[in-house]
């Protein structure tokens, strides 16, 4: 029978080199690092920060994974280091996608709310640093990733939210909201987000803060939010200010952060609300005329910003080898050297080590970041799907009221009543 | 470039991954399988029999994909290379019903020419989507042309495009042209150079477009066009010749897809008309006549197309001159009326056209509207007129050479041959 099967099988030797060829392919791929001979792969998945995508906005975030990436292999130059980029919004459905496929990356650099996503959905694995790997970072930074004993992320840089204006138009910075308004009426062009992380800073004034907290980390979707008396007054004062500003001749409103930043490059806007990922492209395009300051607070209580914070979390499929790569990559990431010239390469990133000194008083800028996130505030959401959900539902309310299509107290019954 | 085989290299290193090398492992052995196995022995078989098998290799690697999936591993990858193969085994069940239904070769070229290399783009598109970010590498560099640095995406597009625009885009203007036909009352050879031009228009928009998409610096190619075009022209100048000979003959409408030319005596169907030559086909022995458009252009061409497509034939024919001419020619008419393939307008007509050595000769001047099938209706035409000669009693005669011996007493004597005063002389002598 074999023989004869081996009679009518046409062309046994094309069928083993087939074979042979796949068993070299198996193994050229398999045994990658360790005792094999080729180098080992750590796949990185990047989020990026808007979701056009564009290589405009990507720079200042390739040019950190670039820097990291060169640093990292002078040490350990048997390791390849390929980067993806996701567009917010994209990695999570990517992730979930590879990962089904074991070929989910070994690292994730993300924001917080996405870390905490990917946790919940199983698509990111626990942080097996060792304890002096933890022990380099900020307290305040690791508490939302903390889970019992276990961490399911570790913090990378912190990207503070900050004021961007033309030292052209504006010798000194507003302080407060009331100082902001009178400049806009004396002619400054105010641009102002109207993402819900971007304009929280303006709570701060009319004391809203925690019920916009409350708004974003309520209750699941159908049960309507209850909220106190003080922080529903203060809440209708909010959207009542957002309100008046629309209606100020030289302040406007745009729902891409990228907007502004355009703007404010062109000319067109004096003073904008930015997050400080942007300060680097804008100090190449304004050169010395870039200024940066605190965002404007209360008369006597500073501004408080929501921080952006990007964050490592680890695959699930790694192969032991590459977990062990990955390892070593974050925490090379984390030391106070790497940390500090990350700070120094790409400016408007601080680093979460608290060891590394911020150069607070040689710069202005550093100042400025530092302030920023020393009254930032970090949220610990519990369900950060619901989160991003009730912020969309916020976003578009502070939309519609911006465009004048909404008063402010029909905008407030709508944000505390049940979604349909 | 250096960049993307980095990237292509380190895919592999997902290899090392146990769970990747599950997926792979199982659905490789299960293909290799198939393939040194199963296949050579359906390939004696009918093609449904392959068909079958095909569907059995994609049953077993989908149930390869849920076992590993109910093993609790990921099994994505293992059902990526089942919906492969399910696309492809569906292909060519779709191509087999085609082939019920539509000639051969037609569809043998739909799926060589445009098929099949989607088909590839597509797994390359997607295999690259599942081991990384398909927007990432479609943006790595790879090196700079006339100032512009060429991307992967661009270098796919600058590969793709081309060729789907000349192979694809035959086939909805095929329709177009059909429908100007209708539209329009086109004859064919009008629609077929409509549809041509509007092919060469629809290749020249693309090609504009595909260079603003990939971001060609197009002053600087027109600068060194502009530079190289004096060399070229010499070079390549009898192309460009061809071409635009080409253009003007289907503008002219001379030739065109679909004309019946005379070339060295037999009359050749023009099958197309293309950038550089024409492809003729010609009857007598079925051969293509590759011709360059320039011919055309530069010297006279004999068609039988130009106005109309009917075409006058003569018949030779003797009659014995016993014969009244009138009632051969009117016979030679009535047989003409007769035959299949002889317009009955212009009517045909026979004349008397010479009086011979030993028959008088007649011509039968007639039409068909079909220039290629001269032949069959002159040959038709040959047998009718000697069925009725034969019925009518009328004579074709033959010349008759009428030899006699001189030993032969009811024929003259032949004269001795006279004495030769002379030697015989060299005829080249003077």
């Amino acid at each position: 029978m074999t023989t004869h099967g081996f009679r009518r099988s046409p062309r046994p030797v094309k069928g083993w080199s087939r074979l042979a060829a796949l068993a070299l392919l198996l193994s050229c791929g398999g045994c990658g690092g360790g005792g094999g001979f080729g180098p080992d792969n750590l796949y990185i998945s990047v989020e990026t920060s808007t979701n056009s995508g564009g290589s405009v906005e990507l720079g200042a975030n390739r040019t950190i994974g670039r820097r990291l990436i060169e640093k990292f292999r002078t040490l350990n130059p048997d390791v390849a280091v390929h980067v993806s980029h996701f567009p917010v919004g994209e990695l999570l459905p990517a992730t979930r996608f590879r990962d089904s496929r074991g070929l989910g990356p070994d690292l994730i650099v993300s924001r917080v709310i996405t870390a905490l996503q990917l946790h919940q959905q199983g698509l990111s694995s626990d942080v097996s640093l060792k304890q002096e790997g933890l022990d380099r970072l900020q307290p305040r930074f690791l508490r939302s990733f903390r889970k019992g004993s276990r961490v399911f992320a570790v913090p990378f840089l912190a990207q503070p939210q900050v004021a961007c204006y033309d030292r052209r138009r504006l010798k000194n910075p507003p302080r407060s909201l009331d100082e902001l308004l009178a400049l806009s009426a004396r002619g400054l062009r105010v641009g102002l987000p109207l993402g819900v992380g971007e304009i929280y800073w303006t709570t701060t004034a009319q004391g809203a803060g925690q019920a916009v907290a409350r708004l974003l980390d309520g209750p699941p979707q159908p049960t309507p939010t209850t909220l106190s008396a003080a922080d529903r007054e203060a809440l209708e004062r909010w959207i009542a200010w957002l309100h008046n500003a629309s209606l100020q001749q030289n302040i406007s409103f745009s729902d891409d952060p990228l907007d502004l930043v355009e703007q404010l490059q062109r000319g067109e806007r004096d003073w904008i609300s930015c997050t400080s990922l942007w300060i680097d492209g804008l100090r190449q395009r304004m050169g010395p005329h870039l200024g940066v300051s605190v965002l404007p607070g209360a008369a006597e209580a500073p501004a408080t910003p929501i921080t952006r914070l990007l964050v490592w979390s680890f695959g699930r499929h790694s192969s032991a080898r590459q977990r062990q790569v990955a390892e070593r990559f974050v925490a090379f990431s984390l030391n106070e050297v790497t940390q500090k010239q990350l700070m120094e390469v790409v400016p408007g990133n601080l680093p979460v080590n608290p060891n590394v000194l911020i150069p607070t008083r040689s710069s202005a800028l550093m100042a400025a970041l530092s302030s920023s996130l020393d009254h930032s505030l970090m949220f610990d959401l519990r369900d950060p799907d619901g989160a991003i959900a009730r912020g969309m539902r916020l976003e578009a309310v502070l939309k519609k009221v911006v465009q004048g299509e909404l008063l402010p107290a029909p905008a407030l019954a709508q944000l505390l009543a049940p979604t349909p | 470039m250096n960049q993307l085989l980095f990237e292509i290299v380190g895919w592999l290193g997902f290899l090392s991954r146990p769970v990747v090398l599950l997926q792979c492992l199982t659905a490789g052995a299960f293909a290799l399988a198939y393939a040194l196995w199963v296949q050579p022995r359906l390939k004696t078989h009918r093609f449904r029999v392959t068909v079958l098998g095909a569907l059995g290799l994609w049953l077993v690697l989908r149930l390869n994909g849920l076992v590993i999936e109910r093993l609790g591993y990921p099994a994505g990858l293992a059902t990526y290379f089942a919906q492969l193969w399910g696309i492809w085994v569906l292909l060519s069940v779709v191509r087999l019903l085609l082939l019920t239904r539509f000639p051969a070769r037609q569809i043998q070229l739909l799926y060589s020419r445009l098929v099949q290399p989607l088909f590839l783009l597509l797994v390359a598109g997607s295999l690259v989507n599942q081991l990384a970010s398909l927007r990432d590498v479609a943006d790595i560099p790879l090196f700079p042309l006339f100032g512009s640095p060429i991307t992967t995406s661009n270098l796919v597009l600058l590969l793709t495009i081309p060729y789907f625009l000349v192979a694809f885009a035959a086939v909805p203007l095929v329709w177009l042209g059909h429908l100007l036909q209708r539209l329009f009352r086109f004859s064919n050879g009008t629609r077929d150079a409509a549809t041509l031009v509007l092919r060469y228009l629809l290749v020249a928009v693309g090609v504009l477009w595909l260079m603003h998409r990939v971001g060609l610096n197009t002053g600087a190619i027109a600068a060194i066009a502009g530079g190289l075009s004096v060399g070229i022209g010499f070079g390549i100048k009898e192309v460009f010749s061809n071409f635009i000979s080409g253009l003007w003959l289907l503008f002219e409408g001379s030739v065109r897809p679909g004309s019946v030319l005379f070339i060295d005596g037999d009359p050749c169907e023009v099958r197309s008309l293309g950038l550089r030559a024409a492809v003729l086909w010609r009857g007598r022995d079925n051969a293509e006549l590759v011709i360059p458009n320039q011919t055309f252009f530069t010297a006279t061409t004999t068609t039988y197309t130009g106005s109309d497509s009917l075409r006058r034939c003569a018949l030779e024919i003797g009659a014995a001159y016993r014969h009244d001419p009138a009632e051969v020619i009117a016979v030679l008419v009535a047989v003409a009326n007769a035959t299949d393939g002889v317009l009955a307008q212009p009517e045909p007509r026979a004349f008397l056209m010479s009086y011979g050595d030993s028959s008088i000769n007649y011509s039968l001047r007639y039409w068909i509207d079909d220039p290629l099938g001269s032949l069959s209706v002159q040959s038709a035409l040959g047998q009718a007129i000697w069925q009725a000669f034969s019925a009518g009693g009328i004579e074709i005669p033959f010349p008759q050479r009428v030899l006699h011996r001189p030993d032969d007493a009811s024929g003259p004597a032949p004269s001795p041959p006279a004495p030769s005063p002379d030697p015989p002389q060299d005829p080249h002598q003077d």
